[in-house]
This record gives structure tokens, C-alpha cells and sequence, in this order.
């Protein structure tokens, strides 16, 4: 089954620096990989030696944190000749990246900063996203980003903006449950209603991540292990999607391969729970 | 009350604003003030975020602050753990802290962020010691230089085994992506491997040295280099051809076919060409 022409993956893991030994030696029943697209740019060296090793394996995806789309800065169309001889070489089954803009006047903040949702805000993202599939030939999978602020002079929910996005620039979704749960708890709305409210036709992939509460907020980690109400928010938005990709992500305090696995578990649980065994590409 | 002024503020004056907030100052409120006396429009946080619980859009603005500031300070740690370790972590954190707003970063990644440091750590007036500090951060930028060059595999000597020795004399080495030949004032190379080795520091006293940093596919080599050994590599790197190189070089036969027989094996050599002088220069690359 496929999700905006796109195949069903199964469940997968962000590839990470520390497990590269081990998945070569022991070659682990994972599906798939989801790569930093920026972790494989500007090197020529023993980063892509592994990548090119890993990728003659598995089904990699691509997932990007500098494309910056809602930034008023021109687009980087250096930047995107890298993305796509990247993606040409290890062959990658889609490239996602974020609805934010991570910096201003040439400056990377290498974060995922929020953007005021309003009309003209869409109107300039749509133009950039038709352009950077236009280059990249290419669907793009845009993210829904963890918040800690929103702009009072916002005029639509972070939801409607997306959806409407995507159908407006024709572009896929990749809807992170575990942001939904970050942003709905520090801005005080119901993660459910967020998920009820997306347009699921275009979701090709969720992630699911852990958190840390610090109080007042929680920040978006990548600490794992997952708590059980994202697992819940997984549930609701894959009973809408079948056939979607699942990936788990873990960047930091990382654990044994083993650890992740059973992360891993969890998901296909969930997944196979919600809907019979769907179609997947055979993984080589 | 005021308004909100998000829709009558371009996106790109609400996008200069908050980067400036979360990036130019020590306090969210200072940078707001550093926005004013730089030409923005006042403009206090609560005036264009909406409030969040408990915390106020300022507390909320911290954490993006607080974000920027520790993945960048994280980036340099991961490739400077020995100078970290040298300074201590305040100091470490004191230097990342100036450096970052010195050298912000203008790449889609990270890989080239620290390559400023080395000279930075020259600028720091208050720096006791600071010629050694810059010294090693120069051999740990160079293993992430080397991490991310191109490493082509060991060239054959093959064709020089049947090169007459006359011609020999006339080869010229050509310096692999891959490598880095470096000349420092204190011995860098023993003091990161005591970091290495988890051993005791202890600041060295000044002592020329040299070291090859190189990569070989997946494994990185740091070579030291007797003083013989840096004169003839650095001459090859400048370009020499061997006969020129080996002016005044004491060594014996067997140990220069000795070094050349590691330099080789260690794919410190990308290529090597051979300027026949006599035949109108034609040259041949092995």
C-alpha cells in the first residue's frame, strides 16, 4: 500500500554515529534508517563510507534540519545540489525536513524556530516548497516542529496551517506525534484534537520520540524511552493513516541497539494493532 | 495594552528580531535592547507571543536561547574533547560562549564550525598558555579535517621499483586530502594521547615537534616525526622534487626507504609524478 505514491517502509530508527559498527556486523531486522540528511554534507570522508555500507542494505530516508523553508533568506540552491546528489546516492525513498525556519541574514541557528501561522506566512511557504520540489523533482515531507512559543498575531492553528500547506503546495506530511504532545502540553491545547484536525491523505511517515519535562515546559530531547501517552497518540493518528511509515528517534543519552529494538517492538505492536499487515516494500 | 504587532511586522523583521533575541545577548530583555539600538522597532516579547501557562513569553524565549547556546557549545566539545579537558569546563564553556558569537554559524551544518578556533584561542588576551591551547586545538581540528577528507587508497610504488635511480631522484610526492603534516612549539601529539590514555595532565613545557595526522579509509593515524622526518615530508609537501628534498637530510639509506615505506603505507601520498628533464619534461603520475 502506498501513501502518496509513496511505499509503506514499516518501522524504522534514525541512524546514529555509535550503532554503525553494529548494524554492519550483525545486520539487525530493522526496516529501514532515516538518516540527517546535514550529518552527510560537505564530507567526503568516513561518514559516507559508512552511509554508502548501510544504505546497500537497508531502505534509507532522508531527513533534513537546515533546509530552513520558512526563511525569508533566498533559498539555498547550493545547499539543495547537495541534498539531491545525496539523495541519488544512497537512493533514498523520500527527503523530509520541518515547518520552521532556523535562521536569518545568512546565520544558522540550527534550530527549528516557530513561524507566526497567518495567510502571507503560507503564501511564502507555498512558493518556496513548490520551488524546492520543482529542483528536487521530487515530493517533499514537511514536519510539524516542537514549540515553546507561539505569536499572538497567528491567525490560524499550527494544524490548519499545515494541512492547508501541504494541499496548497502539494507537498506530504510527516507528522511527529511526540511534537504534537510537546507543543499541545507548553501551549495548553488537546493533542487529540491536533491529530483529529490533520489531513491525513498526505502523512507518509510519523516519528515518535521521547521528551523531558522541566516543569513548567517540556523539551523536545529525543531522550527516550517512549511514554505511553505518545504511544496513545500514535495509535489515534496511525488508525488514520495505514500504511504510513513509523520511525523511532533517539538523539541523545543514546542507548544499546538492543534498547532501541525494543522500541522498535512497541511500534510494530501499535502499528499491528491498529490495522492488519499492510503491503511493504521487500527490504534488500 | 498593547496590540499584537506580529501582522504589521514582516516575517523577515519578526525573523532578524528573534534570532537576535535568542542569540546576541546574555538575557532575552537585553536582547531585545540590543534589537532596539540596532534599528528594529521596540518590542517587548509579551507583545508579540502569547502567554504560555506559568511562564512568560520571555522564560519561553529562553529556551530557544539556552538551545542555541549549549548544540553549538556541544559541537565544539565533541571535536575538541582534549582542549575541554585542558581548560576545564567553565573555561571551555567561557571560550564556546565568545567564540560562538564571534564565529556564528552561516552553514546548513556544523561539520566546519570550529575551524576558527585555533587562531580565536590566539586572540584571547587573558589566556595564560594560550600558544599551547591553540596548538592542540590545531591537531584536533586536523583529525576532523582528515575525519571528513576524501581518503584515496594507498598509492603503488610498483612503478617506482622500476624507475632507474637517477630518474628516481627527480620524483615529486603529492600530499593526500587526507593528511595533515603539523609543526607545533609544544608536544601536542604526547599530551592528547595522555588525554587519550585518561592519564594525568599536566601542561607541557615548549619542544618543537611534528606529527602526520592521516586516514587511512576508516582509521585515523597520528604519526610523530623525528626532526629529519618533518624537514624531508615538509619539503615534499612544498612541492620538492626527492633529490632536493633529501639535501641535507641525516638519515641513512635503509632508514629514509624505512619512512617513505610507512609514509606510503599510511596513504600519507595521493600521487607521485615523475618530471623526466631530459625527455622535454614529459611527466608520468603513478
Amino acid at each position: 500500500m502506498k501513501r502518496f505514491g509513496l511505499p509503506n517502509l514499516g518501522v524504522g530508527l534514525g541512524l546514529r554515529t555509535v550503532h554503525y559498527n553494529y548494524i554492519l556486523e550483525q545486520s539487525p531486522p530493522v526496516e529501514w534508517f532515516e538518516i540527517i540528511s546535514e550529518n552527510y554534507m560537505h564530507t567526503a570522508g568516513k561518514p559516507l563510507l559508512f552511509l554508502d555500507r548501510i544504505a546497500e542494505r537497508y531502505p534509507i530516508v532522508m531527513h533534513g534540519v537546515s533546509l530552513s523553508i520558512g526563511s525569508t533568506d533566498p533559498l539555498d540552491y547550493d545547499y539543495l545540489h547537495e541534498l539531491k546528489t545525496l539523495r541519488e546516492r544512497v537512493k533514498a525513498r523520500w527527503l523530509s525536513d520541518h515547518l520552521c525556519w532556523t535562521g536569518v541574514a545568512g546565520k544558522n541557528s540550527h534550530d527549528l524556530l516557530p513561524l507566526p501561522y497567518t495567510e502571507d506566512t503560507l503564501l511564502h511557504l507555498v512558493k518556496r516548497v513548490r520551488a524546492v520540489q520543482e529542483y528536487l523533482e521530487a515530493p517533499l515531507m514537511l514536519e510539524n516542529p516542537s514549540t515553546y512559543v507561539e505569536f499572538l498575531g497567528s491567525t490560524m492553528t499550527e494544524w490548519e496551517f499545515l494541512s492547508e500547506l501541504a494541499r496548497q503546495a502539494d507537498c506530504g506530511i510527516l507528522l511527529d506525534v511526540n511534537n504534537v504532545y510537546v507543543s499541545a502540553h507548553n501551549h495548553g491545547y488537546d493533542p487529540k484534537h491536533y491529530l483529529a484536525n490533520i489531513d491525513y491523505n498526505r502523512v507518509v511517515q510519523f516519528h515518535v520520540a521521547g521528551h523531558t519535562h522541566e516543569g513548567a515546559h517540556i523539551v523536545d530531547t529525543h531522550i527516550g524511552p517512549i511514554i505511553e501517552p505518545v504511544w496513545d497518540l500514535l495509535r489515534q493518528a496511525y488508525g488514520c493513516a495505514a500504511g504510513a511509515a513509523v520511525l523511532i528517534e533517539w538523539d541523545a543519552e543514546i542507548p544499546t541497539f538492543d534498547l532501541l529494538m525494543r522500541e522498535v517492538e512497541h511500534a510494530r505492536d501499535v502499528v499491528n494493532d491498529m490495522h492488519e499487515q499492510v503491503p511493504r516494500e521487500a527490504v534488500a | 495594552m498593547s496590540r499584537p504587532v506580529t501582522l504589521d511586522w514582516p516575517l523577515e523583521k519578526l525573523q532578524t528580531w528573534m534570532l537576535r533575541v535568542m542569540t546576541d545577548s546574555d538575557s532575552n530583555r537585553a536582547g531585545v535592547a540590543t534589537g532596539q539600538s540596532t534599528g528594529l522597532d521596540s518590542a517587548e516579547p509579551e507583545r508579540l507571543l502569547r502567554p504560555a501557562g506559568v511562564e512568560s513569553p520571555v522564560e519561553r524565549l529562553a529556551i530557544y536561547r539556552r538551545g542555541y547556546l549549549a548544540r553549538l557549545t556541544e559541537c565544539l566539545a565533541d571535536d575538541f574533547p582534549a582542549l575541554m579537558s585542558a581548560l576545564g569546563d567553565q573555561e571551555f564553556k567561557t571560550l564556546c560562549r565568545n567564540y560562538i558569537a564571534a564565529h556564528p554559524s552561516t552553514s546548513p551544518n556544523l561539520n566546519a564550525f570550529g575551524r576558527f578556533l585555533p587562531d580565536f584561542l590566539l586572540q584571547q588576551p587573558d589566556l595564560a598558555m594560550a600558544q599551547f591551547y591553540s596548538e592542540l586545538a590545531q591537531l584536533e581540528w586536523a583529525l576532523v579535517e582528515v575525519l571528513h577528507a576524501q581518503a584515496l587508497p594507498p598509492i603503488s610504488t610498483l612503478a617506482l621499483a622500476a624507475t632507474d635511480a637517477e630518474s628516481l631522484l627527480d620524483v615529486r610526492f603529492e600530499v593526500g586530502k587526507a593528511a595533515r603534516l603539523l609543526t607545533f612549539r609544544y608536544p601536542v601529539n604526547e599530551f592528547f594521547q595522555a588525554y587519550c590514555d585518561n592519564a594525568a595532565l599536566e601542561l607541557p613545557a615548549p619542544m618543537i615537534t611534528s606529527v602526520v595526522v592521516v586516514r587511512t579509509q576508516y582509521t585515523l593515524w597520528r604519526l610523530d616525526l623525528l626532526p629529519a622526518q618533518a624537514t624531508l615530508l615538509s619539503r615534499l609537501v612544498q612541492g620538492s622534487a626527492l633529490n632536493a628534498a633529501l639535501d641535507d637530510i641525516r638519515a641513512t639509506p635503509q632508514e629514509i626507504q624505512a619512512w617513505f615505506s610507512e609514509w606510503t603505507r599510511l596513504g600519507i601520498f595521493s600521487a607521485i609524478s615523475l618530471t623526466n628533464t631530459c625527455n622535454d619534461g614529459h611527466q608520468t603520475t603513478y
